[in-house]
C-alpha cells in the first residue's frame, strides 16, 4: 500500500486526535520501521488495519466510520495534490465514471505497484450505482471519497451502501442526488 | 514521545532520500536511453528525408516521362493542364486542348453517360474515381480510356480534378472479343446440353480415384438413383459389377493416363437390376493441363444386347441345324447309294438271264428308275455342296474345244434310238486354251445337254461356243449356248424352271424323268464361274440355255491347231501305236493291264516301282503315263514330279493318270493338285481304260471331268465314290460266287487271258495273305494299311469284288489303328477266301 495513505491516516488522526493518539497507535501495533512513513514509499497493508484497529479501540469510534472519514479527509488532499484530475468536471457523476476509466490508469503509470480498487459504474441522471471491488475490502474509504466528491461538485446527495460479497470485497454504493 | 516523533520523521525523510536517490538515477538512466533514441532518430529522419527527396525526383522523371495521360480539369471541367503523352498520344496540339471542356473529346454516342457518371461522382463527396470510356483522336478514331480521377484542394482552397488515364483499347478490344466469344460458348454448351439431354445419354463425372464428383439428371434416371445420392461415393463399387473391378481399376489408369476408350460393361441400378451400358470415357483436364478425373457417357444397350444373345443363340441353332443337314445328306447319300448299287447290278445281272417280254418291261422300269435315283441322290450332294458355300472352285488351264468335243461324244455314243444329231459350233477366234474349272462347266454343260436330249425326240442339239468378246490381250467374254429343237418351255414356266425341285410342270417329271435340281445346280454352276444361266424358248419351239463366262486366256500354250479331228465318234480313234509307261508294283495288276494294251496295239513299258518306272521314261518316249499311287521305293506322287520336271526339260506335255485303289476324293485331288491329268480308280472294267485313254490320244487337254461323267453314265460304276471321311461302316456282305458279270466284262471270249489272270492269282495269294496275317499279328498297323492296299483290286479281277470291299475296310480299321477291328475284319476275310479258293480253281479249269 503506497505510503501516501499511511501518511495522510497519520497526519488525520493528529489532526482529530493530537499526536499523543499517534504515538499510541504505533506504540501498540507491531510496525516494520515503527511507524515512520513516506508519502512514496510503499508499506504493508496490515500495518494499516493494525493502526486502524488500534485507533478504534484508542478512541471507542467504528473502523467503518473512522475509514469514512479518512475517505473524506483523503478527498481534500487528492483535490489539493491532483488538481488536474478535477478539472473539466461539470458533474459529480462525470468525475466519479472518470476514477476508474481515467485517474486509476494515471496512477498506474507513476506507481505500477500499486494495486488499486476497481469501480463499475452504470446509470445516469440523477442516479448511479457505483460497485467497489479490492480485496483490501475499505469500501469505507470510498465511501467517504465518494461523498466528499458529490460536496466537491455542489450536489445535494444520499449514498446508500449494499455489501454484495460478505467479506466486503465487493460492495455497491447507490448514490442519488436530490433535486 | 517528541523524540519517538523526531526519530520517526528522520526515518520518513530517510527513507524518502532513499526514493529520491533511486528515482533521479532511475530518470538518469531514462534519459540516457532517451537521448540515445533521440540521436537514433535524427539519423533516420535524415535517411528518411535523402529518400524522400530521391523519390521525388524519380517521381518527377516519372511524371514526364510518364506513359499515362497526365490531366487537370477545373470544377467546370475544363481541361487545365495535360502532359506531352496526353497530346502527342491522340494527335492533337496543346492549344487543340487546353480551356477546352473534357467532354467534346468524348464521342456523341457516350457523352450523356460520362457526364451522368462525373456528376455523381462530384456529388458523392468521394475523394477518387475510376472509370473507362471512350475518347476521340483527332483523326476521328476511338480509343478507350481507362481514368483515376482524384479531387484535389490547392493551396489556395480551389478545388480542382487531378486525372490519371491509361489507354487500355486494346484490353477493350480483347474483353469485347471474349465476350463475343463467351456469348458464343454459351450458345454452344446450350446446344450441346440440349442435344445431349434430349440424347437419352447419362453423364457421370469421376475424379482421379473413381469418385463420382458429378451426376447427369439422365444418369439419374438411368440407373434409379436421385439427385446428389452418388456424389462422394465410388463409381465401380456403388454401380460396377463385382467381377468387372479389374477392368474398371484398367479402365481408370487408361484414363489417368489420358486416353479414352469405349466399352460394354453391366452396371447396377439403385433397385439392382442389373443394366448394359456402351461407355464412352474421356479424361478431363484441369487449368494446369493434368487429368483431373474422367467423365463417362452412359447409354443404355440392355436391349441390343439381349437383342444380341438371342441372336448368337438363333445363329448357333441354324448352324447346328444346317451342319446336322450336310451331315445327314451325305451319310444319307451313301446309305441309299450301297444299297442302290446293288440294286442296279442285280437289275443288270438279271437283265443277261431269260426273261419273257413282262419281266423285261419291268426290269428296264426297275433300271430306270433306279438310274433316276443315282442321278437325284448326286444332285442332292451337289446341292448340298453349293448351298453350304462349300464348293470351291478350281480354276485350270483347259481346251475348251477338246471338252466340247468330248462331252458331245459321250451322248452321241450314249443316245438310244433316237434320231438327234448333237452338233457343236466352236468359234475359231477362240485360239488359246482358257482358265476355268472345267468339272464344274462340264457338269453345267451335261446337265444342259442332258435336258436337250430328253426333251428333243428328233431333231438337233447344237452346243455353242463364241468368243462375244474380246475384251484384251488375255481375257476373252464366251457365250456358251445349248439350244434343241424340242417341246420348248413356255414363257411363264420359263420363270421357275431356274428353282429347286421346279420343272415347268408335273407332268414333265412323270412324262421325261429327272428331279429339277438339273438346271437349279447348273445355273448356281454359272452363277459361281461368274455368268447367268438364261433361257430363250416358246412352246413348241425348241428352248435355248445361254450363258456368258468371263475367261483369262492361257498364252502360254500355243494356239490349238485347226487340223485336228472334230469327229464325234470315239469309237474310231485308234489306240494303236500309243505309247504308255505303266507304274504298277501289283503283279496282278501289272497283267491286267498289260494285256488290255496288248489288245488294242498299245506300246507299254511297266515299272515295277517309282524308281524303275522314272528311269524307264527317263529313256523312252512315251505318250501317256499310267501311275500307280502307292508303291515301294519312290510313291506316285514323287515319280510324278520327277516325269513332270524331265517333261519340263524335254518341252513335252505328256499326261501322268493316276491309277488308284483309294476311292478317297481327297486322293484323287490330291493327285490331280500334283500335276497328274486325271485318274483311274481300281479296279476298272477294260472299256473305262480304253475310254480314258482315248480321251487323251489327242494331246494337250487337262480333262478332269472325265472321272465325275463317267460315273454318272456309267450304268454300273466300278466302285462306289465316297465322301471324304467316309468310312467302310456298313457290315461286309460277302458273296459266296464268283462275279461271272465282271468277269464278262473284264476279259469277254478272252478265256486264255482270264485263265492266265486266274493263274497269277493264285500263285500270289498265299504268300500276299501270308504277309497280311503277319503284319497283323504284329499288329503293325502301317503294314497291314499297305498290304491291303496293295492287294485289294487283285481280287476283283478274278470276280471276288466283295474281298475287294472287305480289304479296303481291313485298309481302314488299320488307318485308324482299331485293333479289334483289324483282327475281325482279317479273320474274316481269311476265313471267305478259305471258302473260295477251291470255287476259283474250279472257274479257273473251266476256260
Amino acid at each position: 500500500m503506497k505510503g501516501i495513505v499511511f501518511t495522510e491516516f497519520l497526519e488525520m488522526v493528529e489532526a482529530k486526535f493530537g499526536y499523543e493518539m499517534v504515538d499510541k497507535i504505533i506504540s501498540s501495533s507491531e510496525l516494520s520501521n515503527d511507524g515512520a512513513y513516506t508519502a512514496t514509499g510503499t508499506y504493508p497493508h496490515h500495518e494499516l488495519l493494525q493502526l486502524l484497529n488500534e485507533l478504534s479501540n484508542a478512541s471507542d469510534t467504528e473502523k467503518s466510520v473512522l475509514l469514512h472519514s479518512f475517505g473524506t479527509y483523503m478527498f481534500v488532499t487528492f483535490k489539493n495534490g491532483y488538481p488536474g484530475f478535477f478539472e473539466g468536471f461539470e458533474h459529480g457523476f462525470e468525475f466519479l465514471k472518470s476514477v476508474d476509466a481515467h485517474i486509476h490508469k494515471e496512477v498506474l503509470k507513476l506507481y505500477p505497484d500499486a494495486k488499486l480498487p476497481s469501480f463499475e459504474t452504470r446509470g445516469d441522471g440523477n442516479e448511479m450505482r457505483m460497485t467497489y471491488r479490492s480485496y483490501r475490502k475499505m469500501a469505507d474509504f470510498a465511501h467517504g471519497l465518494i461523498e466528499a466528491s458529490m460536496s466537491h461538485f455542489g450536489h445535494e446527495h444520499q449514498v446508500s451502501k449494499k455489501v454484495l460479497v460478505q467479506d466486503g470485497s465487493e460492495v455497491e454504493f447507490h448514490i442519488v442526488i436530490e433535486v | 514521545m517528541l523524540e519517538r516523533r523526531l526519530k520517526r520523521e528522520i526515518s520518513a525523510r530517510k527513507q524518502a532520500e532513499n526514493l529520491l536517490e533511486e528515482k533521479a538515477k532511475a530518470l538518469f538512466e531514462a534519459n540516457q536511453a532517451l537521448r540515445a533514441l533521440n540521436a537514433d532518430l535524427e539519423q533516420q529522419i535524415e535517411e528518411r528525408t535523402q529518400q524522400l527527396s530521391e523519390n521525388e525526383t524519380k517521381f518527377r522523371q516519372l511524371v514526364e516521362k510518364a506513359t499515362e495521360i497526365i490531366y487537370n480539369v477545373d470544377l467546370f471541367g475544363n481541361i487545365t493542364y495535360v502532359n506531352t503523352v496526353g497530346i502527342m498520344h491522340y494527335g492533337y496540339e496543346e492549344a487543340d486542348i487546353l480551356g477546352k471542356p473534357f467532354t467534346i473529346f468524348i464521342p456523341k454516342e457516350h457523352r450523356e453517360e460520362v457526364l451522368q457518371h462525373y456528376v455523381e461522382f462530384m456529388n458523392s463527396g468521394k475523394s477518387s474515381d475510376y472509370f473507362e470510356l471512350p475518347v476521340m483522336t483527332r483523326y476521328g478514331s476511338h480509343l478507350w480510356f481507362g481514368q483515376n480521377t482524384n479531387r484535389v484542394v490547392d493551396d489556395e482552397g480551389n478545388v480542382y480534378f487531378s486525372v490519371f488515364a491509361r489507354d487500355i483499347d486494346q484490353r477493350k478490344q480483347a474483353e469485347s472479343a471474349l465476350s463475343l466469344a463467351k456469348v458464343e460458348i454459351e450458345k454452344s454448351e446450350i446446344k450441346y446440353r440440349s442435344i445431349i439431354e434430349n440424347m437419352q445419354l447419362g453423364l457421370l463425372e469421376v475424379d482421379l480415384n473413381n469418385t463420382i464428383i458429378k451426376v447427369y439428371p439422365q444418369f439419374n434416371e438411368m440407373t434409379g438413383y436421385s439427385g446428389d445420392e452418388l456424389i462422394g461415393l465410388n463409381a465401380p463399387d456403388v454401380l460396377g459389377v463385382e467381377e468387372d473391378s479389374d477392368f474398371h481399376q484398367n479402365q481408370i489408369e487408361t484414363r489417368n493416363e489420358g486416353r479414352t476408350g469405349i466399352y460394354e460393361v453391366r452396371i447396377r441400378k439403385k433397385n439392382g437390376e442389373l443394366i448394359w451400358v456402351l461407355i464412352s470415357g474421356a479424361p478431363f483436364y484441369d487449368e494446369h493441363g493434368n487429368v483431373a478425373g474422367s467423365i463417362g457417357i452412359h447409354y443404355d444397350i440392355t436391349n441390343r444386347k439381349q437383342l444380341e444373345q438371342e441372336l448368337i443363340q438363333a445363329k448357333s441353332k441354324a448352324e447346328s441345324a444346317q451342319e446336322a443337314e450336310k451331315l445327314f445328306l451325305a451319310s444319307m447319300s451313301h446309305e441309299i447309294r450301297t444299297p442302290l448299287n446293288a440294286i442296279i447290278g442285280m437289275s443288270h445281272l438279271m437283265s443277261e438271264t431269260k426273261l419273257d417280254s413282262v419281266q423285261n418291261d419291268y426290269l428296264q422300269i426297275l433300271q430306270s428308275s433306279a438310274n433316276i435315283l443315282q442321278h437325284l441322290i448326286s444332285d442332292i450332294l451337289d446341292i448340298s455342296k453349293i448351298d453350304s458355300s462349300s464348293f470351291e472352285l478350281n480354276i485350270t488351264s483347259l481346251d475348251l474345244q477338246e471338252l466340247c468335243l468330248s462331252l458331245l461324244r459321250s451322248f452321241e455314243y450314249k443316245k438310244q434310238n433316237k434320231t438327234i444329231e448333237f452338233n457343236l459350233e466352236f468359234d475359231s477366234a477362240i485360239k488359246h486354251h482358257v482358265f476355268s474349272d472345267a468339272q464344274a462347266l462340264s457338269q453345267i454343260l451335261i446337265n444342259l445337254l442332258s435336258n436337250a436330249e430328253k426333251f428333243t425326240a428328233e431333231g438337233e442339239v447344237l452346243l455353242k461356243v463364241s468368243a462375244a468378246q474380246e475384251k484384251s490381250d488375255n481375257k476373252m467374254r464366251l457365250s456358251f449356248s445349248v439350244k434343241d429343237t424340242g417341246v420348248g418351255i413356255s414363257v411363264e414356266k420359263q420363270q421357275h424352271i431356274f428353282e429347286r425341285f421346279k420343272q415347268a410342270d408335273k407332268s414333265v417329271s412323270s412324262q421325261y424323268g429327272g428331279t429339277g435340281l438339273g438346271l437349279y445346280i447348273s445355273s448356281q454352276l454359272v452363277q459361281l464361274l461368274g455368268g447367268e444361266l438364261q433361257v430363250a424358248s416358246a412352246e413348241g419351239e425348241g428352248a435355248n440355255f445361254y450363258f456368258t463366262l468371263d475367261v483369262a486366256l492361257d498364252t502360254t500354250k500355243g494356239e490349238i491347231s485347226d487340223e485336228r479331228s472334230l469327229t464325234l465318234d470315239r469309237q474310231e480313234i485308234s489306240l494303236e501305236g500309243m505309247r504308255v509307261l505303266v507304274a504298277e508294283d501289283n503283279t496282278m495288276n501289272q497283267r491286267y493291264i498289260s494285256t488290255l494294251l496288248k489288245k488294242k496295239g498299245i506300246c507299254y513299258d511297266i515299272g515295277s516301282d517309282g524308281v524303275e518306272a522314272l528311269s524307264l521314261y527317263e529313256k523312252n518316249q512315251y505318250d501317256l503315263v499310267l501311275m500307280d499311287l502307292q508303291m515301294p521305293k519312290m510313291d506316285g506322287f514323287e515319280a510324278t514330279q520327277k516325269i513332270l520336271e524331265i517333261q519340263k526339260e524335254r518341252g513335252e506335255e505328256v499326261p501322268v493318270l493316276a491309277l488308284t485303289a483309294s476311292s478317297f476324293l481327297s486322293k484323287k485331288q490330291s493327285a490331280m493338285a500334283q500335276g497328274m491329268s486325271g485318274f483311274i480308280s481300281k479296279p476298272f472294267a477294260p472299256n473305262q481304260l480304253y475310254e480314258v485313254l482315248r480321251t487323251f490320244v489327242v494331246k494337250g487337254t487337262t480333262y478332269e471331268g472325265f472321272q465325275t461323267n463317267s460315273e454318272k453314265t456309267n450304268p454300273i460304276p466300278p466302285n462306289v465314290l465316297k465322301l471324304e471321311g467316309e468310312k467302310e461302316k456298313s457290315e461286309i456282305r460277302f458273296q459266296n460266287e464268283i462275279d461271272l458279270e465282271y468277269l464278262e466284262e473284264a476279259y469277254g471270249d478272252d478265256l486264255e487271258y482270264a485263265k492266265e489272270m486266274f493263274v497269277v492269282f493264285l500263285s500270289i495269294v498265299d504268300e500276299s495273305m501270308d504277309t497280311l496275317k503277319q503284319a497283323v499279328e504284329k499288329e503293325d498297323f502301317d503294314r497291314v494299311k499297305q498290304q491291303a492296299h496293295k492287294i485289294k483290286p487283285t481280287f476283283t479281277m478274278i470276280g471276288l469284288s466283295s474281298i475287294t470291299k472287305a480289304m479296303s475296310a481291313l485298309e481302314n480299321a488299320a488307318i485308324e489303328k482299331d485293333l479289334e477291328s483289324v483282327v475281325k475284319t482279317y479273320a474274316e476275310i481269311s476265313h471267305h477266301l478259305k471258302i473260295m479258293i477251291p470255287k476259283v480253281e474250279t472257274q479257273m479249269n473251266k476256260f
